[in-house]
């Protein structure tokens, strides 16, 4: 609920409690803020009150109240209702005229629960649920906003989009669905396990620029918000203000987030058929596209450990010797070497110079004197003869020009030429382990290299990579991988940023759950690797009354069209009680104790009368329907908007899984929105103004707007003009319906009925169809009346 | 033919009740009730609505100077930056930005005095200048960092990093909008996005409908600014197609006893017809007379600021305008060259612009906001590749003080407010944050910045976060 609007006036509807705010609590009193709120405490297994002539202990629940308030249960929905309502709830898809009349013929009893098996049964089923996982988990196929032509791609966060359908379609239980997607890589015994695709629950957010800090605390959200409607990532910065959430909280999670990374290769999900063409063709270009990226970093480090790249640098930091900073680096730009190693170079030998060092005496004796004193100072050096290593010596007694270029060739061409020694695995001793040395400035292996680009050099990198994500993404031949996380093997308790300001870190934490949640005495820290996998568990535990609640009245308001309790991601103090808490306990105790069992969930819910009640606007008593004596009627979403036109026009291909594939591009594609590219960056319009899930962050439920761009698109959307078309089409070369043979006004406004709405129109719809359709109707009439059934309230509502 | 009457709308009071309950809740109740009974669905989110207080601004017109100008080129004189040219600043007055500046770097351009108020105003912007004693120049403008991202979203979002809705978002979310054929909020921005891109003007956890509307000024028909609104069929098809899809929905709604949502969508159908017609028309400057044309100049900068004054003319609540595609502003080369392109590509037109909104008498409730998302640096920035060519003779991106003015809606006029040092490195005098420019817009509009909020996550967000002070000062 917003709060513009006074306080007094929205209280008398949600009871908002409007608490005062203290920042200098201490932890206990925090905690206790918590103490009396209803969803901290334990799941009560409630017997329903006494209500008669209702069997299911949903329908006590609901009438007990409704009795209470003097209002009555709405009387059960026509079959025909109540069989497009759950065809559409369980599958997101219309069910077809002739399904529809199959289910009013069977007059079995139980007719109804097996309609109900049946859509639970369907493949289309985890299409439908998968895709309201995909806003608790705020689902996208691309990172968000990234510079520099880097890649934005997720090339494989449709794996985990596929993984949440499956998980739905195969009734994995919901305790086992949460755990995988926190620690799969803790659990599975294979190193290319299909689960590990869980991961991606926590890895396909936004990437903030690569701020790591931010990306954690997207994962804290999505993981406190979305299993248990707590709203941990209020406490970043303070102490929850509202919630008893303290700030160390805060930052034990994110030691756990902390504490594990994704692998730089993403684990391979099962094997590749290494015989297909297609995989041999992406193999072949995906090696090319590597090579090239090699072959990039490999020339830019060849360079720099030449003679001449030596030659540059050392001549550079002796040239500059005398300059600032700035004005050092920007004689290394003049001269297009790479500022950061030209800094790297002029710190390295000021070093040595100080310690002493052998390798550089030279180069210190030599480097202030004017070159006519150059002899003599070589026989002094040589005269004293130190230890120096033998290239210095021979190029001692050999000084000919009078030169500093000269002592510069001496460095250059020995360090050459021992780096080349380092690289042939030459045993490290003399000068071949001095620039095998960690602080030696080229030192390092070839991927080091990268560090030191400066910025044009990093944008071909980038750009070069970007060709290689795309290719890895796109092509068909592309094994699927899994967004899978691994824990470090450094394990880090994390400190408490001041202020949520990762450079101001303070007092260290341990990894460990919330406070609030646990049971005092049991609270330990994590042991095991980063402490996902105990996440989880704590997460999933008895004592923890918040995750099944939270995910019952999901269930729940997919089902209703709004949940028990009307703020589905917060069930702290600001947010609101729930509507019916017994029931809202009853079905959670439940569904915990018969096995996290999700479909029999919904089995339990679609059995009530409540559920199958007649939708109908909400009495004047009770405007919201929170005590449900109606059925809400709901609006289509945008994805099954979209899936349902196609459907009625026969063009949906029902294929599943797979590449995600680009909605708003012509041609349109023709399969489920599931499995439309979400590009998170820049989401196309046509889901804005249909109240897409936002994919920056996790969305609890989806707004619901009129706004006249809907229409717009009714009306003149090329998408939907084609399902038109096409509707039309097949009007037009009917061949008269199984009442009629020949083609009539009546056959054809049938036909599109029957197809679209799944019924026969009414008296007075036949008379406006024909009048206008006319005694001949053309093409364009046909579809005209198509598109009208189309865009109607009858399709875009449910009953 | 497709009249919004008040018998097709049966607006039920509790209706509105069920859309607080969906997570947003509109303002005044009493005067939305008011504006039902002229016409407009309850379940419309755009409906117009009144603020916190009485509001001295309706509007918003937002120029935005994407890539950041240099203060001290433009609205912010430093002669003595000049008599320091060449040379080092004193020591610890040269300050960190995102890149190694060098000796400070005087102004290549002449300052002259204009008006009444006798405001200075660089050479770059004559146009603008003669409307000086209408300005409100803040010259004590400071952000968080020197950075464009974090930038261009504390400025737009009033946060550098988090998914935070932007300021048109906010606003619209606050007002709705006063004409319901046309977006709320409207970004302009030609050939393409800026950095950060749709970012800029997102609705983030608001409903997507208070999300800016991007449009591309550069290219396509009238018709083809947004999409859908080019009617796929004739006039004549269309209407009897639309007689016949409200007879099938007057049955269906008939036949459920009614219900608002059913109504809402209905009615949104009407609103969509006339929005065909009206919006077209809204961003077709054709219409204009050769004479107002000229007046604006001919390039896209002209066309998008004669586009701006059509839309606030028709209610439109929040317009953006961005100077160009990716960073146009941003001269850390050759800043004499390029500032002066800048500055000619858009002066004349912002010039006419304000000239229009005075004789029209909407600058007095039109607030018209310029500015970048940060100034630049008096020190000249040192080469490196890949950030700038080289040449010497450009500035870096600066924080920690910069220029802004804004115009109408209530705020005084040849006014300048705050000060930068003498070199014109950092806000001295008076310093004004991004928040406080955010609480005082709000101010203006007619909200207590602290009470515009939304409960999300457990919180109630706002636009100033837990920060920003209105300034008063700057209040006529």
């Amino acid at each position: 609920m917003t709060s513009f609007v006074s306080y007094r006036f929205l209280s008398l509807f949600v009871g908002l409690a409007i608490l005062p705010v203290s920042v200098l609590e201490s932890e206990d009193s925090l905690l206790r803020k918590g103490s009396g709120h209803w969803a901290f405490k334990p799941v009560k297994r409630s017997a329903p009150p006494r209500v008669k002539d209702t069997p299911n202990p949903i329908d006590f629940f609901i009438r007990s109240k409704l009795s209470q308030n003097g209002l009555d249960p709405a009387p059960e929905a026509s079959k025909a209702v109540l069989f497009r309502r759950l065809s559409l709830d369980l599958t997101g898809l219309p069910p077809s005229f002739e399904d529809l009349r199959e289910f009013l013929k069977d007059e079995r009893p139980e007719a109804f629960e097996r309609v109900v098996d049946r859509f639970l049964a369907s493949p289309h089923f985890g299409e439908r649920w998968g895709r309201y996982w995909l806003d608790v988990a705020r689902y996208a196929d691309t990172k968000g906003y990234l510079a520099g032509g880097s890649s934005r791609l997720y090339p494989f966060a449709y794996t985990y989009r596929d993984w949440v359908i499956r998980a739905f379609n195969e009734g994995m239980p919901y305790d086992e669905f949460v755990s995988k997607q926190l620690a799969a890589d803790l659990i599975v015994d294979s190193p290319n396990h299909p689960d590990l695709a869980a991961l991606g629950f926590l890895t396909v957010g936004p990437r903030f620029l690569n701020r790591r800090h931010l990306i954690i605390d997207d994962r804290i959200d999505v993981v406190t918000r979305g299993l248990m409607g707590f709203t941990v990532g209020c406490a970043r910065c303070h102490d929850h203000f509202f919630d008893p959430i303290p700030q160390e909280d805060y930052y034990s999670l994110y030691g756990i987030f902390n504490s594990a990374r994704q692998p730089k290769e993403l684990p391979l999900l099962g094997q590749p058929d290494l015989a297909s063409k297609n995989y041999r063709e992406f193999e072949k270009k995906r090696k090319g596209l590597e090579a090239v990226v090699k072959k990039h970093l490999k020339s830019n480090w060849d360079a720099v450990r030449s003679v001449d790249g030596l030659t540059a640098y050392l001549q550079l930091v002796y040239d500059g010797r005398e300059l600032s900073e700035d004005r050092f680096e920007a004689l290394a730009v003049k001269r297009k070497l790479f500022p950061k190693l030209a800094r790297r170079w002029r710190a390295f030998i000021k070093v040595k110079a100080k310690q002493n060092d052998r390798v550089f005496a030279v180069w210190r004796a030599f480097e202030k004197l004017n070159p006519d004193k150059y002899p003599n100072a070589a026989k002094s050096l040589l005269k004293h003869a130190p230890p120096f290593p033998s290239f210095l010596l021979r190029a001692l007694r050999g000084l000919n020009e009078n030169d500093f270029k000269e002592v510069i060739g001496w460095y250059a061409s020995e360090f050459a030429s021992s780096l080349k020694n380092a690289n042939s695995g030459a045993q490290s001793k003399g000068m071949t382990s001095f620039v095998k040395s960690s602080g030696f400035p080229v030192g390092f292996p070839v991927e080091g290299i990268e560090e030191f680009f400066d910025t044009k050099a990093r944008n071909h990198t980038n750009s070069l990579r970007s060709k290689l994500s795309k290719h890895k993404s796109e092509h068909p031949g592309s094994p699927p991988r899994a967004m899978a996380l691994v824990d470090d093997s450094l394990l880090r308790n994390p400190r408490i940023f001041d202020r949520g300001n990762p450079n101001a870190p303070g007092r260290e934490v341990s990894r460990r759950f919330l406070a609030a949640l646990s049971h005092r005495a049991e609270r330990k820290p994590y042991e095991h690797g980063s402490g996902r996998l105990e996440l989880a568990k704590s997460i999933l535990h008895p004592a923890n009354p918040l995750t099944g609640r939270v995910f019952v009245n999901r269930v729940w308001m997919h089902l209703f069209g709004s949940g028990l309790v009307r703020t589905p991601s917060d069930f702290g103090l600001q947010g609101e009680n729930p509507t019916h808490p017994l029931l809202l306990d009853h079905l959670t105790y439940r569904f915990i104790n018969e096995g996290w069992d999700v479909k029999h969930l919904i089995r339990i819910i679609t059995s009530s009368a409540a559920y199958r009640q007649k939708s109908a606007t909400a009495p004047i008593q009770d405007p919201e329907n929170r005590l449900l004596s109606v059925m809400n009627r709901k609006r289509l979403d945008f994805e099954a908007m979209r899936d349902s036109m196609l459907a009625v026009s026969g063009e949906l291909d029902l294929a599943m899984g797979g590449r995600p594939v680009d909605l708003a591009k012509k041609p349109f594609p023709v399969r489920r929105a599931v499995y439309g590219f979400i590009e998170r960056q820049n989401l196309p319009a046509v889901f804005r103004t249909f109240d897409f899930a936002n994919p920056n962050i996790h969305a609890p439920h989806r707004f619901e707007t009129t706004v006249p761009q809907q229409a717009l698109f009714a009306l003149n959307d090329p998408f939907v003009l084609a399902r038109a078309e096409k509707l039309a089409r097949e009007a037009e070369s009917s061949k008269g319906t199984d009442l009629l043979s020949e083609k009539t006004p009546e056959s054809v406004s049938r036909l599109l009925f029957r197809r679209i709405l799944h019924r026969d129109p009414s008296a007075k719809e036949f008379a406006s169809a024909k009048a206008f359709v006319g005694s001949t109707p053309s093409r364009a009439k046909l579809a005209d009346l198509a598109q009208s059934l189309l865009v109607s309230n009858e399709f875009f509502f449910v009953d | 033919m497709f009249s919004t009457t008040e018998e097709n709308l049966p607006f039920a009071r509790r209706d509105f009740l069920a859309r607080c309950g969906m997570g947003f809740a509109l303002p005044a109740l009493g005067a939305l009730c008011a504006e039902n009974a002229v016409g407009l669905p309850a379940t419309n989110p755009m409906m117009a609505r009144g603020p916190h207080f009485a509001p001295k601004a309706k509007r918003v017109i937002h120029l935005f100077m994407n890539g950041g100008p240099a203060h001290m080129d433009t609205f912010d004189p430093k002669p003595e930056l000049s008599r320091w040219s060449g040379k080092a600043l004193p020591e610890g007055r040269r300050l960190g930005t995102e890149r190694k500046t060098g000796a400070a770097f005087g102004s290549p351009f002449s300052f002259r005095r204009y008006g009444q108020s006798g405001l200075p105003v660089s050479e770059i912007f004559p146009h603008v200048a003669r409307h000086v004693d209408d300005l409100c120049v803040v010259r004590s403008m400071h952000a968080d960092v020197p950075n464009h991202e974090p930038s261009l979203m504390l400025m737009n979002c009033g946060d550098g990093r988090l998914v935070r809705p932007s300021m048109g978002s906010w606003v619209t979310y606050g007002l709705g909008s006063e004409n319901q054929n046309l977006p709320g909020f409207v970004v302009l921005c030609p050939e393409g996005y800026p950095i950060t891109e749709t970012q800029n003007w997102r609705s983030a956890f608001l409903p997507g409908i208070y999300q800016g509307t991007y449009v591309n000024p550069s290219k396509g028909g009238p018709s083809e600014v947004l999409p859908n609104l080019k009617p796929a069929r004739s006039d004549d098809r269309q209407a009897k197609q639309l007689d016949l899809l409200r007879s099938l929905n007057r049955e269906h709604f008939e036949e459920r006893g009614g219900d608002p949502r059913l109504e809402a969508r209905i009615q949104s159908f009407e609103l969509a017809y006339r929005m065909q017609i009206e919006a077209s028309d809204a961003f077709d400057v054709s219409r204009e007379s050769s004479r107002v044309r000229d007046s604006y100049g001919s390039g896209v900068h002209g066309k998008q600021c004669l586009i701006a004054r059509r839309l606030v003319e028709r209610g439109v609540r929040f317009v953006q305008l961005w100077h160009g595609a990716g960073q146009p502003w941003d001269s850390h080369d050759e800043i004499e060259k390029n500032h002066r392109r800048l500055a000619k590509e858009c002066d004349q037109a912002i010039g006419a612009l304000l000239t229009d909104l005075k004789q029209s008498g909407l600058l007095e409730e039109t607030l018209v906001l310029w500015g970048g998302e940060f100034g630049r640096t008096p020190t000249v920035e040192l080469p490196k590749p890949g950030s700038n060519a080289g040449k010497i003779n450009g500035r870096d991106h600066n924080h920690h003080g910069f220029s802004i003015w804004m115009a109408g809606g209530g705020v005084k006029g040849g006014f300048a407010y705050g000060a930068t040092d003498e070199f014109g490195f950092a806000a001295v005098e008076n310093p004004v944050h991004v928040h406080d420019l955010h609480a005082t817009l709000l101010h203006l509009l007619g909200f207590d910045h602290e009470r515009l909020t939304y409960r999300y996550a457990g919180r109630d967000f706002r636009l100033t976060d837990v920060h920003g002070k209105v300034v008063t000062d700057l209040i006529a």
